[in-house]
């Protein structure tokens, strides 16, 4: 199955960046916000995590 | 849409895994029949159950099996040998100290409660990757949903 243009809210599971401590990433539960346009890798998304921030900051 | 208290990443489809929806209707690209089952052996990414994080694992069991075995019976079993969790050499395991960097351990991977079938049905995922992990992420990848209520 490939992947085809996901839709707004469908839950994915998202590879979160390598945090500035070096420390693991991690594989998080996230839902599709928005398409935001094609790429070489088939497409630029806008995603948000499925667990509210720690401490009450939104994402950048 | 979710509150802003989650945070919004921008990304591409390299870091993107999508997950079956068990309310899609039939036809749809996120319903389970187009999911296809992976067989034994398989590398897959499991979710902790109660949580939202995942974890690389070895499928060693299908389904079918599943549902005559009478090890399987038992729910602490089941968990346990549906997905054994791999720890390759150049990652480190999933543990507290190491994602208390990116999460609080008590708010994203700390299972709360007690489990039950419908917990199982609903929350255990695996994706089955075709490239390299966890260095490549293909485009081209497959997945799977157990909806294991039917197994029992």
């Amino acid at each position: 199955m490939s992947i085809k243009q996901l839709q707004p809210g469908r839950k994915v599971v998202f590879h979160q960046p390598k945090p500035a401590d070096g420390a693991d990433s991690a594989w998080i539960l996230a839902v599709v916000v928005k398409y935001v346009g094609p790429d070489k890798h088939g497409g630029k998304y806008e995603v948000q995590d499925a667990e509210p921030q720690d401490d009450g900051k939104p994402g950048p | 849409m979710l509150t802003s208290d989650h945070r919004i990443y921008k990304t591409t489809l390299k870091t993107i895994l999508p997950l079956p929806d068990p309310d899609a209707p039939v036809g749809s690209p996120a319903h389970l029949n187009v999911y296809p089952e992976f067989p034994v052996g398989s590398t897959v990414m499991a979710l902790y159950p109660d949580t939202s994080c995942f974890y690389r694992a070895e499928v060693i069991a299908t389904p079918d099996r599943v549902g005559v075995h009478p090890d399987f019976l038992s729910l602490n079993i089941l968990l346990k040998l549906i997905f054994r969790q791999l720890l390759p050499q150049n990652t480190s395991p999933l543990t507290k100290s190491s994602l208390k960097t990116t999460k609080a351990w008590n708010t994203r991977y700390q299972p709360s409660g007690s489990l039950n079938f419908l917990d199982i049905s609903s929350r255990i995922y695996a994706l089955q990757k075709l490239l390299s992990f966890p260095v490549g992420f293909g485009l081209e990848v497959y997945f799977f949903a157990s909806n294991f209520s039917v197994l029992f």
